[in-house]
């Protein structure tokens, strides 16, 4: 009996022992991945280490983009015990205020299915059910206390001074993965200076979420994104965007842009373009208006292109300011073209200095001639035309210039006085700069410096090259003096102040002719003349009330020029 | 007889010795393990701290960012009744000048 007892023993701990050996099998080795990992998500407290975007700096050291605050609204439905379509309604009652987009009865019913379907995914974990919430939104839905709820924070930016500046800072957006990405402008040029890395950390905590110090310990350290320190004036730029703006109604134009640089550095004090768009609310844009016309739409630049092939033209040694122009009394016919001069009034033996002053395009031909068409393709080529100006801005595009060795008369004819030959404001900022700036070309930027917490290193500027002799620079701006005192847009000229300057007035070329009512005015000018602290270009897009830039874009100018003089202490010469 | 009690005492001692030590050694741990844990404390303590001056850090840069706008500056510049001078009026005197209309 006794031994009858111990086999029944033997038996049930035998059969306990192979029971608990199948169990530990199952857990150890079955299950184990995964308790493994259920573990370690209990004991290991994983963080990321957030690497705040860059900010942008004008020049005075005031903010053009700062870091900004956002924050997406998550769900997981599973643990909301809330009635979903209830739940949404109040979600939406907080989202609704002060949100044009959630302004009127349509679009906040339409909400609030959108909220209630997620919601009731009762299959989810994680949704989100809005993005870019502001803090006080943030509090306001936190106060509700609603298990299920929960917050991300988003990488955002705040621009303090709205719409102005967009084309050139561009906006921070999101890409297909919905990280966020800079685009355009100085944004999307130094996006992965200013995008940071951002760091991990890995520890074990106790069941409080309280770190265990001695227990396993991993980082990996968050770079922080660049700041960048621009050459932009806030003042100059706020007082370019405003009176542009003013402008541009004024005149009737469809676009304008405006480009004000120092000529010696080549530094960009300030660059508008209208019409604009609102970086924080770029995606109720349409995207053609993200593309900055100041480095990307080409145009034909008409006679402000002359004081160009003026410069080549001395410094090629074909002209002198007093040469006289042997073609002038008349029409010039080359094939079966004419080259008439833009009031049909032609005067015979003009200098070269009234050719600039009264904008001849028959003396211009006079001069492209003399200059031969290689030369002529050389010196536009080496004023920077036909290639990227390399200004840090993305986006820029540039127009080429017609291949050497295909130039026929008329090209070189039409060329002279701008037709014909497309290019960007920026590439006629950067070639004009070579007159006021003694024939040096230097390259525009806009950031001056790179910096962080703890160095700063100045951006490089690029190569410095001589285009044209001083002598030529100081002729031609004598001569931009002359046409400004006393060409076209004399009567909007500021008395006693010394500015280089010319006016153009192109036609638009529309399906292979040009449209005689459909015109770009600009002026380009710098000063003081012969110490110039500025160069800026006002382009207007077909203008209503006058096709001419003497009647448009030059008082523009010289309204912007005004405010600058005083802002620069400029003082009159006399 | 007195060289076997001497044997005996020293025995008694080394066991003693080695409990005491023992028993310093674990209380030393618990010391020190109660010490760090209480450090694990501090040390959320502190990021928590760390998290809300960052905000706030972050709140008043913000003000800083507005205040400095133009468009805010130039706001506040109207209400406060300046006006852009109309007609600038430029004379040959180096030294200070005043006129009365």
């Amino acid at each position: 009996m006794n031994k009858f007892r111990i086999y029944v023993l033997l038996v049930v701990f035998t059969i306990s022992f192979i029971g608990l050996l199948v169990r530990l099998f199952y857990w150890q080795i079955v299950k184990g991945a995964e308790l493994s990992q259920a573990a370690a998500g209990q004991h290991k407290n994983n963080l990321i280490l957030e690497a705040p975007r860059g900010e942008i700096f004008a020049t005075d050291g005031s903010w053009l983009a700062s870091r900004g605050e956002r924050w997406t609204l998550t769900a997981n439905p599973k643990e909301v015990s809330e009635n979903p379509r209830e739940l949404a309604e109040e979600i939406v009652d907080i989202l609704s205020k002060d949100n044009d987009e959630l302004s009127d009865k349509k679009s906040v019913f339409e909400k609030i299915d959108k909220i209630a379907s997620l919601l009731d995914k009762k299959n989810l974990y994680w949704i989100a059910l809005e993005n870019r919430l502001d803090g006080q939104k943030k509090e306001e839905l936190e106060k509700l206390s609603i298990k299920g709820l929960g917050f991300e924070k988003e990488e955002s930016r705040y621009y303090p001074e709205a719409s102005e500046s967009a084309h050139l800072l561009g906006f921070l957006g999101k890409n297909e993965n919905g990280e966020s990405v800079g685009y355009f402008g100085l944004e999307g040029y130094y996006d992965e200076m200013l995008s940071g890395k951002k760091g991990y950390v890995s520890r074990d905590s106790d069941a409080g979420g309280i770190p265990i110090l001695f227990g396993n310990f991993r980082e990996t350290k968050s770079i922080n994104g660049i700041d960048l320190v621009t050459s932009i004036d806030k003042y100059i730029q706020f007082t370019i965007e405003n009176k542009l703006h003013d402008g541009m109604i004024k005149y009737g134009a469809k676009a304008a842009t405006a480009i004000v640089a120092d000529p010696i550095t080549g530094e960009i004090l300030a660059m508008a373009a209208y019409p604009t768009f609102d970086q924080s609310k770029y995606y109720q844009f349409d995207n053609s208006l993200f593309i900055n016309p100041t480095i990307s739409q080409s145009f034909e630049p008409g006679s402000i292109f002359k004081v160009i092939v003026m410069a080549s033209g001395i410094d090629g040694g074909v002209v002198e300011p007093d040469t006289k122009c042997d073609i002038c009394s008349g029409p010039l016919k080359i094939d079966k073209y004419y080259i008439k001069t833009w009031n049909n009034q032609y005067t015979a033996d003009s200098t070269m200095t009234d050719v600039i002053v009264h904008s001849d395009n028959v003396g211009m031909s006079f001069v492209g001639r003399k200059l031969g068409a290689d030369k002529f393709y050389d010196y536009l080529s080496s004023f920077g035309f036909g290639k990227l100006t390399g200004i840090d801005l993305q986006g820029e595009s540039s127009p080429a210039l017609r291949k050497k060795g295909t130039w026929r008369e008329i090209d070189i004819a039409t060329t002279s006085f701008g037709q014909g030959v497309a290019v960007t404001p920026i590439q006629m900022i950067k070639a004009v700069s070579v007159i006021a700036n003694h024939g040096l070309l230097t390259n525009p930027r806009v950031v001056k410096k790179f910096k962080n917490e703890s160095w700063e290193y100045e951006a490089d500027k690029g190569e410095v090259k001589r285009v044209i002799s001083d002598k030529t620079a100081k002729k031609v701006t004598q001569m931009m003096v002359e046409a400004v005192k006393n060409g076209e847009s004399k009567w909007t000229n500021l008395r006693g102040f010394s500015v280089a300057g010319k006016t153009g007035t192109a036609q638009i070329p529309i399906e292979g002719h040009y449209d005689a009512e459909k015109t770009i005015a600009s002026f380009v000018g710098f000063a003081p003349a012969n110490d110039p602290k500025f160069i800026m270009l006002i382009t207007l897009r077909e203008p209503e009330s006058s096709q001419w830039a003497s009647e448009t874009a030059a008082p523009l100018w010289f309204s912007i020029a005004k405010d600058l003089f005083l802002y620069y202490g400029i003082q009159p010469e006399n | 007889m007195r060289f076997k009690n001497n044997k005996a005492k020293r025995k008694i001692n080394i066991k003693a010795l080695i409990l005491l030590s023992s028993f310093f050694v674990i209380a030393v741990q618990i010391i020190y393990t109660i010490q760090i844990s209480s450090y694990g404390g501090k040390l959320s303590a502190l990021e928590e701290d760390f998290d809300i001056l960052l905000r706030e850090n972050e709140n008043l840069t913000q003000k800083i960012v507005e205040s400095t706008s133009m468009n805010m500056l130039n706001e506040t510049a109207k209400n406060d009744g300046f006006i852009k001078p109309g007609n600038v009026m430029y004379v040959r005197e180096t030294g200070f000048v005043a006129s009365a209309r």
